[in-house]
């Protein structure tokens, strides 16, 4: 090799040497405990941090229940929990793998935003770390013993995972939070509720209603699939036999429910709902059809909905503006695009004043035959 | 050295594409778009337009001078004196980009990657590898480009494939100036950022091409202010104005937002390290200028004491800006002097080629 070459190398070789050979941030793998759930609770002025820890052995092969588990820590701030974990963890924690974050019902009522701010500084979290909220302490439902598997990230993951395939950004990450949070209107932010049902499994169930950092309330299953029904999601309906049909199941899908500003004084909206139906028969005698009939019995089927889906959509409106709380981020659409119209100070009686007009525009996509 | 023909106006073009996009890039956003939210994206402009200046001048003179490297050409058209002081002027510039530059990304990795790692330790194998692509030459660094862009386009993409599901055009809006203060300093910013293609004049008599670059080149500029523009739009978009405001490294921060499968978890650290060549590109070019400028001045042969010497005094300069309020403060003092100084510079070089220009045809005739 020419001297020349060796030279020009020579620079790369120390570039590679100085971050290859063991770094003053390297972390050896058997040497972490490993934060999988953080639980961040908030009581008697006092931040309670519980965090579930994975601490493999270089030859476990897979990581059982034997390498989990549970520390908490108590402090007048998160910072200060946090340095208790660490304190009696008995190897370097190491939080990058949190993916999510559960907030206890103290927490929320104190501020949630104070648990978050100093995670995030520290890059303990990301702005897409998943939020769940828990009534009662987080810490105790991390520490519960179920009968059908234990309480980790995965089993957590899989929840959320499972609710996709339902529910169109049913997820709230810090991301979330912090859009919700910033804004200079009143905007309320859902955050998903777990609980443990009978000792036996996790269940999402309800929303915490955040304002202005703070609990607003619990809010049921009901209100959630009223809520979830017009920010998007798929929902089952059977549609009763009549004269025009028998009895039919239907998937509406709703795609998205899109704004349009129909006057100013009085302010009034109209929210048109974008959807798919998937149709399928429950009656196995079906009489055939020719094409033309199948037509007009879709448009049936579809007009039928779309009166179903509008009265259901409007009602669920009403309710939502019966909280006084814009979880549906209408006031940030209006801030944005008819700033002129929205009264910052006093949003949250502008909104449960606000005249909502619904639109459904539906395609039925598919059509089980016999 | 300055009058060797190596690279063509593709590659310069590719250069002043990827000028906004090393080191700088991190900080620029911040500094933008403060508590003014999308609007400060207007402040931009007064940079594009000292930019365009920059790039106007740069073609004039390179039209009428363009047989002699710029440190050459500016003792020729100014007197020995007096193009020297100029010379120097500029080449200090140089040096201001290049050390802010490369601090910025030290900076990034030393607080957001590499918490415990010693400063030094993170600086010094940078500014090693800065100094030893401007060691190997203008070449090696227009030939290095090509790469940077195909890394430039993949990160781009990467960030909008993990941010495009949380972005959302209400977030960028409305538009309202809540501080003109804010604006006026977030102008003086992207002044001095763009200011830094004053090393276009170092690199304009070393094109291969008789053809003139100056559309090219604005071109180039313009390209590279969209795609900044993009990247600030796509984090407005997903973090909203507020928060955007408060996010000094925007670019990680859209980072962190991509999931790449369940496994892959600090996907910052793999973009910053896709980033790197492109941050070590840029500077090893304004290093690069820095040297080149020193040796044509002081009528030096390629010398290894004299292009290290410059490298440790950037990297000494690096040194003593110790934290981030530390280098903004700097970077804020800088963008005032260079509101002055940048314009009048421009001024002398731009009548220091008329005159010369007409002396020359007078000789001629």
């Amino acid at each position: 090799m020419k001297s020349s070459v060796i030279w020009k190398l020579l620079p790369l070789f120390v570039f590679v040497m100085l971050f290859a050979g063991g770094c003053w941030d390297k972390k050896e793998f058997n040497q972490l405990a490993i934060a999988q759930t953080i639980a961040i609770d908030y009581e008697e002025e006092q931040y309670t941090m519980t965090v579930q820890l994975v601490m493999p052995a270089a030859s476990d092969e897979e990581i059982s229940g034997d390498s989990m588990w549970l520390i908490d820590g108590k402090g007048a701030s998160v910072a200060e929990a946090l340095q208790q974990i660490s304190y009696s963890a008995p190897r370097e924690l190491y939080l990058n793998h949190l993916d999510i974050v559960l907030l206890g019902e103290g927490l929320l009522q104190h501020d949630a935003g104070q648990g978050l701010e100093y995670l995030l500084k520290e890059h303990v979290l990301r702005r897409r770390t998943n939020l769940l909220a828990v009534e009662g302490s987080a810490g105790d439902l991390l520490q519960a013993k179920l009968k059908l598997a234990d309480v980790d990230i995965y089993y957590l993951m899989n929840l959320l995972r499972d609710q996709r395939q339902f529910v169109k950004s049913g997820d709230t990450i810090i991301n979330d939070y912090y859009l919700a949070m910033d804004e200079h209107l009143t905007e309320g932010l859902v955050i998903p509720r777990i609980e443990v049902k009978e000792e036996k499994a996790l269940y999402l169930n309800g929303a915490a209603l955040l304002q202005d950092n703070r609990l607003l309330r619990w809010m049921d299953q009901k209100w959630l699939g009223s809520y979830r029904w017009i920010t998007g999601g798929a929902e089952i309906y059977t549609l009763p036999a009549n004269a025009h049909h028998d009895n039919l199941t239907v998937e509406v899908r709703k795609d998205r429910c899109k704004w349009e500003l129909v006057s100013e004084e009085p302010l009034r909206v109209r929210a048109t709902l974008y959807g798919s139906l998937r149709v399928a028969e429950n009656n196995m005698q079906v009489k055939s059809r020719s094409l033309e009939e199948t037509e007009a019995f879709h448009q049936q089927i579809q007009q039928e909905l779309d009166q179903m889906i509008k009265e259901r959509t409007q009602n669920d409106f009403t309710l939502l503006q019966q909280t006084g709380c814009d979880a549906l981020k209408l006031g940030r659409w209006l801030q944005a695009w008819y700033p002129q119209l929205v009264q910052t100070d006093n949003w949250e009686e502008q909104f449960s004043a606000l005249e909502i007009e619904v639109q459904t525009k539906t395609k039925i996509k598919s059509y089980e035959l016999k | 050295m300055g009058s060797s023909k190596l690279i063509s106006n593709r590659e310069m073009f590719q250069m002043v594409l990827l000028l906004q996009q090393g080191g700088l890039f991190w900080l620029l956003p911040y500094l933008l778009i403060g508590t003014n939210g999308t609007i400060g994206l207007i402040s931009i402009l007064p940079g594009v337009a000292v930019g365009l200046l920059i790039i106007l001048v740069c073609a004039f003179w390179g039209k009428r001078c363009r047989e002699q490297s710029f440190p050459q050409s500016l003792t020729a058209m100014l007197g020995r004196p007096f193009g020297t002081v100029t010379g120097m002027c500029f080449m200090l510039l140089y040096l201001v980009f290049a050390v802010i530059c490369l601090s910025s990304f030290v900076e990034v990795l030393s607080t957001q990657l590499f918490s415990t790692t010693p400063r030094l330790a993170i600086l010094v194998p940078v500014f090693l590898l800065a100094g030893w692509l401007a060691w190997n030459g203008l070449e090696d660094i227009a030939r290095l480009l090509i790469l940077c862009i195909v890394l430039a386009v993949c990160l781009f993409l990467l960030a909008l494939a993990g941010s495009i599901g949380n972005f959302a055009p209400e977030n960028m809006l409305p538009l309202q100036i809540n501080d003109v203060d804010q604006l006026r300093q977030s102008a003086l910013h992207s002044i001095f950022f763009y200011s830094s293609l004053l090393v276009l004049f170092m690199v304009y008599p070393a094109r291969n091409q008789t053809r003139h670059a100056g559309r090219q080149l604005a071109g180039a500029m313009v390209l590279s202010t969209a795609v900044f523009l993009l990247w600030v739009g796509l984090a407005l978009g997903v973090f909203g104005q507020f928060s955007t405001g408060s996010l000094i490294w925007l670019p990680l921060e859209l980072a962190r937002m991509i999931r790449i499968g369940s496994f892959l978890e600090r996907t910052e650290a793999l973009f910053t390290a896709m980033w790197m060549p492109i941050v070590l590109v840029n500077s090893g070019l304004l290093l690069w200028s820095v040297t080149e400028s020193a040796h044509q001045l002081l009528h030096k042969q390629k010398s290894r004491w004299l292009h290290w010497s410059i490298v440790l005094l950037a990297a000494g300069l690096c040194v003593v800006m110790r934290n981030l309020l530390q280098l903004f403060y700097v970077e804020q003092v800088l963008s005032v002097v260079t509101l002055g100084l940048v314009p009048v510079l421009l001024a002398v070089v731009l009548l220091g080629t008329v005159v010369y220009s007409r002396k020359k045809e007078g000789q001629a005739s």
